[in-house]
């Protein structure tokens, strides 16, 4: 990959090579955190992060670096031709809204060592590269008429929160032709998306896509099968949903035929042209974060204290959103909030520039911050977490927009604790941890109780 | 001032299909760039009113540029159109395949101006830039401006690059608007005074519905900024997020508007908010939280003054 620090991260990784963190270690963690936040206070949870046992059977070692996965590949070329060389996939260095500190750089790296993989596939023509390019290279949808059709599997990588790899299948390959290893293409990934052309006929790919479910089925159970049912925007409302049950029915009928019950396998209508596809990729990557459970209740605490009527946790660059709180989604605030990063970052963009001056009139905190207030009352808060994520919030209670610096507050004992999530299921073998952990606990239930206090009051 | 003055007399003409009415819906009328695509063909004159910052209303007559209107604009309606025009805005097609025929055309229409209303502004948008070459625009354009200042009788006049597809649009108009608006010396005098009362590093004044820039002020903080384009930029961020607020609020864009914006980071602090019935003022200031919250209260506090100093009353 492209950044600087690549030599640190194969230090790292060469370091690291004896922990083994596979997909599905690290599912069965999330899942037992998802079993232990039930009942228990979130930051208890993480007591549960335990360093993963290696299994050395059937696990194979996660390829810590870009340089790793391109050896890995081509050493393998030699016997699978069409695996070709990667593309070289330009990614903004600078995501966040500034350049940030040296003390992010740590936490950074341990973030980075950490790969899953989202296959797109499908038919030919179905719209796997305009998803790849209007999600991850923000292409404006128009322009997705003048792709090419992709002839090599293309490989991106997302350099975000969480690193993953997007790679864009060309549609006429057959992957279970004896000279691909199949191992080798789906032994690390964390979802398999299939696109399905919806304006067109699709029965050819639900074959295909049955015959894909079913192979992995024996090999790589855990590996959530996303089927995005896209192109659906000059569909009217009415045909969407017969396609979308017509779909759900025989997929769920082909597998059950073959005795697969149960299948691991999600449906989103989707089409570039809107949020759809910005939605669904969100529920996608969402799925692949095992801190998730702990998140939605980060967010929910938050939301319930400061009387927010909706919380998003965005990635700053691909404006995918990591977690919400569990309210039910309103599309309708979702584009308001996801719009306001734009203009956030488009206004940093023109004002951000180094200055010769060093005038500055006070103090004032580290994270940029950003409201606006529409003309019907509402707010939305904006507030930058770390390097890639930001919270976005809508407040429509009159009586919470007056507590800004209580909302101030809490956001930033969010970010602490935010922070504390994603370092800690890494960093595990330092026990000072542990005391900052519970020095956080009673910040935050004060604020709580003021929080709850006041907006009562 | 009697209102006969106030309203200025604004022509919009050019050749059929050259993007005048396309840029007049999308500035006055809150159209988004890809729905001009159903405006038909205007007919005849179209008349419109535009208020802007309370005491200027433009009257805006959008002529439809077939040939056979053109000829009765230039005969039968010649003083009828021409006279008492404060501005002329002349839109040439940058794709257009016969220049020459439409700078004819053009020189007719400056000498039917010059001989009705000799002290009348000129502007010309070289339009649709958008579908040239980004390495040939700078070069095509020069081209075009001699030849059009060729043919303009001596007038003096100002020429612009313009897209609706991007913030050209808001320099041309933002340009134009410039010139029509009065006592614009005693609002920067005041803005100077008050951008230095706040240690600010610019104060911009945007239009409410339209938000092209009314003026700006610039002190000695903020003038090694990189990017001479940044109102126009800002006009376009805003204007845009006016339409995504505009479609989930179910409100029309021409409702829908901003309270108060506000952006801290490590390098600037910036807020938006309402400042005359018909006027935005965008500020920013170094960063400095106390600071920053004591610029938005005396901003808020400043409305009154300014519109007892200024006249602008509304």
């Amino acid at each position: 990959m492209e950044h600087g620090d690549g030599d640190a991260d194969a230090a790292s990784a060469a370091g690291n090579s004896g922990t083994t963190d596979s997909l599905e270690e690290r599912l069965r963690v999330a899942s037992l955190n998802a079993v232990h936040n039930s009942d228990i206070q979130f930051p208890a949870a993480f007591e549960y992060m335990e360093p993963p046992k290696t299994n050395a059977t059937d696990i194979r070692p996660y390829l810590k670096t870009a340089e790793d996965e391109d050896r890995a590949l081509t050493s393998h070329s030699s016997t699978t031709p069409p695996l070709s060389k990667p593309s070289s996939s330009q990614v903004p260095s600078t995501s966040g809204f500034f350049e940030h500190s040296s003390s992010d750089a740590e936490m950074d790296r341990k973030l980075r060592q950490n790969k899953p993989r989202l296959l797109l596939m499908g038919q030919r023509r179905s719209g796997k590269s305009s998803i790849t390019s209007v999600v991850f290279h923000k292409m404006p949808p128009q322009e997705t008429l003048f792709l090419e059709s992709t002839t090599q599997i293309q490989k991106d990588s997302m350099r975000s929160f969480m690193d993953f790899q997007v790679w864009d299948f060309p549609g006429q390959l057959d992957y279970f032709d004896p000279t691909f290893d199949t191992t080798e293409i789906f032994s690390e990934i964390g979802a398999l998306v299939w696109v399905i052309d919806a304006q067109d006929d699709y029965t050819d790919s639900l074959n295909r896509l049955t015959t894909t479910i079913l192979n992995l089925q024996t090999t790589f159970p855990h590996i959530n099968v996303e089927v995005f049912i896209h192109k659906i925007d000059s569909l009217n409302e009415e045909f969407r949903s017969d396609i979308y049950q017509d779909i759900v029915q025989r997929v769920g009928d082909e597998l059950s035929d073959a005795g697969y019950i149960n299948p691991n396998v999600s449906y989103h209508l989707t089409s570039i042209y809107d949020y759809s596809i910005f939605e669904a990729f969100s529920k996608v990557i969402q799925k692949l974060i095992p801190q998730l459970d702990t998140l939605e209740n980060l967010l929910n605490i938050l939301v319930n204290s400061c009387g927010m009527a909706k919380a998003y946790l965005f990635d700053i660059w691909s404006k995918i959103y990591v977690a919400s709180d569990t309210r039910p989604i309103d599309m309708e605030v979702y584009e308001m909030c996801s719009d306001y990063i734009d203009v956030i970052v488009d206004i940093t963009d023109i004002y951000g520039y180094n200055r010769n001056h060093e005038k500055v009139l006070g103090e004032q905190m580290q994270e940029a911050e950003s409201s606006v207030t529409i003309h019907d009352g509402t707010m939305i808060y904006l507030k930058e977490m770390n390097q890639y994520l930001c919270l976005v919030t809508v407040i429509k209670n009159d009586e919470a927009k007056d507590k800004k610096g209580l909302i101030d507050y809490n956001c930033h004992i969010f970010q602490d604790a935010l922070n504390a999530v994603f370092a800690r299921a890494w960093e595990k073998d330092k026990p000072n941890e542990n005391g900052e952990q519970e020095e956080q606990q009673p910040d935050k239930t004060p604020a709580q109780a003021q929080a709850e206090g006041q907006l009562e009051g | 001032m009697d209102t006969r003055k106030r309203k200025k007399k604004v022509l919009l003409m050019g050749k059929s299909g050259s993007g005048k009415s396309s840029m007049r819906s999308i500035i006055f009328s809150n159209y988004v760039a890809k729905d001009v695509r159903r405006l038909g063909a205007t007919i005849d004159v179209e008349h419109s009113h535009a208020k802007f910052m309370g005491n200027l209303t433009l009257n805006l007559w959008d002529c439809g540029g077939q040939d056979a209107f053109m000829d009765s604009y230039l005969n039968a309606q010649r003083e009828n159109v021409f006279s008492d025009a404060e501005v002329l805005i002349y839109v040439f097609d940058i794709e257009s395949r016969s220049v020459d025929q439409d700078l004819e055309t053009y020189s007719q229409v400056i000498k039917a101006l010059k001989e009705y209303s000799p002290t009348a502004h000129i502007f010309c948008l070289i339009h649709k830039m958008d579908l040239v070459q980004t390495e040939h625009r700078e070069r095509i354009y020069e081209e075009r401006c001699k030849l059009i200042a060729a043919r303009s009788e001596g007038l003096s006049l100002e020429t612009f690059a313009s897209s609706i597809w991007d913030q050209t649009l808001y320099k041309a108009w933002a340009g134009i608007v410039h010139k029509m608006i009065p006592n614009l010396v005693v609002i920067e005098r005041f803005l100077q005074a008050f951008a230095k009362q706040l240690s600010a590093e610019e104060i911009v004044l945007f239009e409410r519905s339209t938000f092209l820039t009314v003026t700006n002020v610039v002190t000695e903080y903020g003038e090694d900024n990189p990017h001479p384009d940044r109102h126009e930029r800002i006009s376009n961020i805003f204007k845009t997020y006016k339409h995504t607020v505009a479609r989930n609020t179910r409100t029309t864009a021409a409702s829908a508007g901003f309270l108060l914006f506000k952006v801290q980071t490590q390098r600037f602090n910036c807020f938006l908010a309402r400042f005359t019935e018909n006027t935005y003022i965008f500020v920013v200031v170094p960063p400095g939280e106390a600071a920053f919250n004591c610029a938005v209260l005396n901003t808020l506090m400043a409305r009154d003054v300014f519109a007892k100093k200024t006249g602008v009353e509304g």
